[in-house]
């Protein structure tokens, strides 16, 4: 019994390190066994890539929901410079760890057969992208932080140059200048801070700072701009459209289940509550952006041909859902913008499972190329269906609940906007719906699509726990929520609260 | 000053031994390839690499005893032992880049690393200079060697040319600072650096000792290859030997930064002399024009020659943050030493790499030489993909701490245009870092059997690398080394 608690003493005051790092131990069998098992390699590195899921189930058993940082750990990393190494998650960040580890080794799953030339590279690649994810939501000091918002634009630039498309030299090109323009302000804007704190990379010190309006306008501008990019709003959007086209289907969900929420995460956690007084003032612009993305988004995705392209746009639009929750500033609408965060993983994860399922069997993604495909792959299309509900947000699905959580709460904060973000949700569904009637339904049109077989156990595997949780947070979003809770409430009070005080 | 005859000679040469054995080193090898035939190319590496690690033994050893001296003009502080120390490593590395790539290009080993050791003697007489007498001498030791070393490539055209092109533009930059430290003899009597630091412009001469300042920024701006004075490097970096190339974009660089930093402290108190304002315009020139042109380079050779300018303009940063008053002088100074550290490091291995793709007889320093390398050679690509990706300014590498200490200590002098300036370089370098990793990594074709790689050259590169890596997730204590070296100095 001793032991037992050892370990799990262990567990209580690391485990944030166990999960960045589990990663890494993934990387032995592929430095380890020669290339020419792949087999043996494959199925070992998705052995390992269970780990950190199991380490994520246990992060989330043990997690309180108490709205503070939890399992926190600090070190000091560069002395001479006060950097620490610091960690802790609170039930924003949490449910984000949780959502990388899960995805993880579905993509490993999922692309079992797919990736045929440099095996051990992609799965190289994709371990280390995993690391500098989990590091970035779960770093509390700046400048930890920044280290993980580069490191993870390494491997996704080397996942879409090395196992995209045609195009893929170009998309990844951009993908990197893009992010980089926004995240070497962001690294001015940082070093800035930390002069200007008196020499603290701590999120829990710069939290206390108040800056006179004009610095905290150019701070929250350098800062935003990295996460606006990121996220994308509308309109720095255009380099997503160009990397999930090109990217590998695993790059394509990892990149829309988790890296896009770096962006949204990073206005939540550093932009928004670090500068109040900008923020503020910045409100309406970022709530004009995301309402002409969420209505823009939704009406390009209507005219997409290309099925992937089309679930890009859907994202753009519902990412900008996402802000305009968040900068709804209210307890429905935060809580709204943290679920939506998860759920566009979940949902928006699938579509591209679904999207390359079919690509591997017809090396096709236009639409125009399939029809009547619910009489030739029945399974595929009951998920297609699920999964499509769940990102149009029907009620008894995940995204119901996040949307309208949203909507609830940008109704009170800007009741036109919102209004017109509604109509949006119209336009989604329709791109969406149209879609699937183009895919599915009516007679088959093309005769090699006769002969197409249905997913296989394999497949299925990889689709089920999204289904599973898909429903889960329609049902019972409960279990998810009240992990939630308190960290919603301090956001909102720390955001309001500050506000209020410097206006007297 | 010092009477030459109560001198502690034990003591003088117990302090300059490091000098002295790498310059009886390159004494004794020049005699060797004098007497014998034909040198044998282990003997003169492994006679070097001893004189090298030696040098490196005793200055470390006196670095850690750090009582500052000053003897007959030459200073023995923690500034000077800490730039003996980057210029040992660097040479330390560049020897293990050199053994093969000598006898592939048919260059003669004794002379070559005789040379060598000179130009490094050169080097640490600069870093040691309390008088800019003494700095000029360093200057010019270090420069000649370097002049033949650009041409010691046999019945190569382009070689001879790097060779004349660096010797009659050296030779201008020369008579430029000669030029100005006879200016500040004018102004101030002499030439010891001791006297400079008193000294008070009467206001009959502020102008005199301008000039003479802006003469010896000319001169010194020409060997660390800042804008507008950086015209000859990049075809004195491609008609080079490439191990040569190494060792001017490291040591010859960071010797050029030694005389700078030297002049700046000395001279920096003087309210005439525009100091932040000049290097401000130098730094933002040099960074913004060695990215821009590095853009169009298609040869790696010409292309890591104007990274090599662009990085001298993010060191210039640091070195314009130091001047402010309100600056952590010692931080921020410290921070240029890490910088031009880190600088060297990734240089040297990237350049490592360039040797070890050339064929015998010709370089492969084209960026389409370097397709699909990542499939046939991985470690070389992962290599040349990691040393990129340090002078990119991508965390966990040294680069990118290097340029975190360097932009903090511009933040904290306030220079907050310079800062992003340098950001925005910063983005503009990222697309040609990653033009040799698009070709290594995403272009299949390559036909051409890559040669065998020797051993001394692996280890070189597998030295550079675990100095990038190690140094980018721990890099506190060469920080706290390279910020110790400038606490206490003499002249």
């Amino acid at each position: 019994m001793g032991e037992v608690r050892i370990y799990m003493m262990i567990i209580d005051t690391h485990i944030l390190s166990l999960l960045i790092f589990s990663p890494l131990l993934g990387l032995l069998p592929l430095f380890l066994i020669p290339s020419s098992q792949e087999k043996i390699i494959k199925t070992l590195v998705f052995l390992f890539s269970l780990l950190p899921l199991f380490l994520g189930v246990i992060l989330f058993s043990r997690f309180q929901g108490t709205g503070d940082f939890e399992f926190q750990e600090v070190t000091p990393w560069l002395t001479g410079f006060q950097v620490f190494y610091h960690l802790g998650v609170d039930g924003f960040s949490m449910p984000l760890v949780m959502l990388s580890t899960l995805l993880v080794p579905l993509v490993l799953l999922s692309s079992w057969n797919s990736v045929t030339k440099n095996l051990r590279g992609y799965l190289f690649f994709f371990l280390v992208l995993e690391s500098a994810m989990m590091g970035v939501f779960c770093a509390l000091d700046v400048f930890l932080f920044y280290v993980f918002w580069e490191a993870q634009l390494v491997p996704m630039y080397f996942l879409i140059g090395g196992w995209g498309g045609e195009r893929r030299i170009y998309a990844a090109i951009k993908f990197v200048l893009y992010t980089m323009v926004g995240s070497l302000l962001m690294l001015a804007a940082i070093l800035y801070l930390y002069i200007g704190s008196g020499h603290s990379f701590s999120l829990g010190d710069l939290y206390h700072l108040h800056l006179p309006f004009l610095t905290q306008a150019l701070l929250f501008g350098a800062l935003t701009l990295a996460f606006v990019i990121k996220i994308p709003l509308f309109p720095f959007h255009t380099w997503l459209p160009d990397a999930h086209v090109e990217a590998p289907t695993g790059g394509s969900v990892i990149l829309a289940g988790v890296l896009l929420k770096m962006g949204t995460y990073g206005l939540l956690r550093f932009s928004m509550p670090l500068f109040p007084l900008a923020n503020f003032y910045f409100t309406p612009l970022l709530q004009v952006l995301s309402v002409i993305g969420i209505v823009y988004g939704s009406l390009v995705a209507m005219v997409q041909p290309d099925l992937k392209k089309l679930v890009a746009y859907t994202s753009v639009a519902h990412l900008g859902f996402v802000v305009l929750g968040l900068t709804s500033m209210n307890v429905q609408g935060v809580m709204g913008a943290s679920l939506q965060m998860i759920n566009h993983g979940i949902s928006t994860g699938a579509l591209f499972f679904l999207v390359g399922m079919i690509y591997e069997r017809r090396h096709t993604r236009q639409i125009n190329d399939f029809g009547g495909l619910a009489s030739v792959m029945p399974i595929f299309t009951v998920l297609f269906l699920i999964v499509t509900f769940s990102s149009i947000a029907l009620p008894g699905t995940n995204g119901f609940v996040g949307e309208f959580l949203i909507l609830l709460g940008s109704f009170k904060a800007a009741p036109i906007l919102s209004s017109v973000a509604a109509t949006g949700v119209i336009f989604g569904a329709v791109a969406m719906l149209w879609m699937v009637k183009r895919v599915f339904f009516g007679p088959v049109t093309h005769e090699e699509n006769r002969r197409l077989l249905d997913l296989n156990s394999r497949e299925v595997m990889v689709m089920l726990p999204l289904i599973v949780l898909i429903f889960a947070i329609g049902f019972a979003p409960g279990f998810l929520t009240k992990k939630m809770d308190k960290s919603v409430v301090r956001f909102v009070e720390r955001v309001k609260g500050s506000n209020v005080i410097e206006t007297k | 000053m010092n009477n030459l005859f109560q001198i502690d000679g034990m003591l003088l040469l117990r302090l300059s031994l490091p000098l002295l054995i790498i310059m009886g080193m390159a004494l004794i090898l020049l005699l060797i390839s004098a007497f014998s035939k034909k040198a044998h190319p282990t003997l003169t590496l492994v006679l070097s690499l001893v004189a090298v690690v030696t040098a490196f033994i005793l200055s470390w050893g006196l670095w850690l005893q750090g009582t500052p001296l000053s003897i007959l003009r030459l200073a023995f502080d923690r500034l000077s032992y800490g730039f003996d120390l980057l210029f040992l490593v660097a040479t330390f590395l560049t020897l293990f880049l050199s053994r093969d790539y000598l006898i592939q290009e048919k260059i003669c080993e004794g002379d070559y690393y005789a040379l060598l050791l000179f130009s490094v003697f050169g080097a640490m007489m600069i870093a040691h200079g309390a008088d800019l007498i003494v700095i000029f001498l360093g200057l010019e030791i270090m420069s000649i060697a370097a002049y033949v070393l650009a041409g010691s490539k046999a019945g190569v055209i382009r070689s001879y040319e790097a060779s004349l092109k660096y010797f009659i533009l050296g030779a201008f930059a020369s008579g430029f600072l000669l030029y100005g430290i006879a200016l500040i003899y004018g102004a101030a009597g002499s030439t010891t650096l001791a006297s400079l630091q008193n000294l008070n412009i009467p206001p009959a001469e502020p102008l005199l000792v301008l000039m003479a300042v802006a003469m010896l920024l000319i001169g010194l701006g020409f060997k660390i290859a800042a804008v507008p004075f950086h015209f000859w490097s990049p075809d004195v970096y491609e008609g080079s030997p490439t191990s040569v190339t190494a060792f001017m974009a490291s040591v010859i660089k960071a010797a050029g930064f030694a005389a700078l930093i030297r002049l700046v402290i000395c001279l920096g108190h003087l309210p005439q002399i525009p100091w932040s304002k000049a290097l401000w315009i130098l730094s933002a020139l040099t960074m913004t024009v060695g990215n821009l042109v590095a853009l169009r380079q298609t040869n790696i050779k010409r292309l890591l020659a104007y990274s090599s300018i662009a990085h001298a303009g993010y060191a210039l940063v640091g070195l314009a943050a130091a001047l402010q008053k309100n600056a952590l002088t010692e931080s921020t100074l410290g921070a240029v030493i890490f910088y031009l550290f880190a600088y060297s490091m990734t240089t040297i291995g990237a350049f490592a790499v360039v040797i070890a793709m050339g064929r015998r007889g010709e370089d492969a320093d084209e960026l389409s030489d370097f397709s699909g390398l990542a499939a046939q050679h991985p470690v070389l690509a992962a290599s040349l993909a990691i040393f990129l990706f340090s002078l990119m300014g991508m965390p966990p590498t040294i680069g990118f701490m290097g340029k975190f200490y360097v932009f903090s200590g511009a933040m904290e002098a306030g220079l907050y245009g310079l800062v992003v300036i340098g950001v925005l370089n910063s983005v503009v370098s990222a697309y040609y870092y990653l033009a040799p990793i698009v070709k290594m990594y995403f272009v299949k074709e390559r036909e051409q059997p890559l040669p065998p790689i020797s051993y001394t050259l692996l280890i070189g590169i597998f030295l550079c690398l675990f100095a990038v890596l190690y140094l980018g997730f721990f890099p506190s204590s060469l920080f706290l080394i390279a910020r110790e070296s400038v606490r206490e100095l003499v002249f």
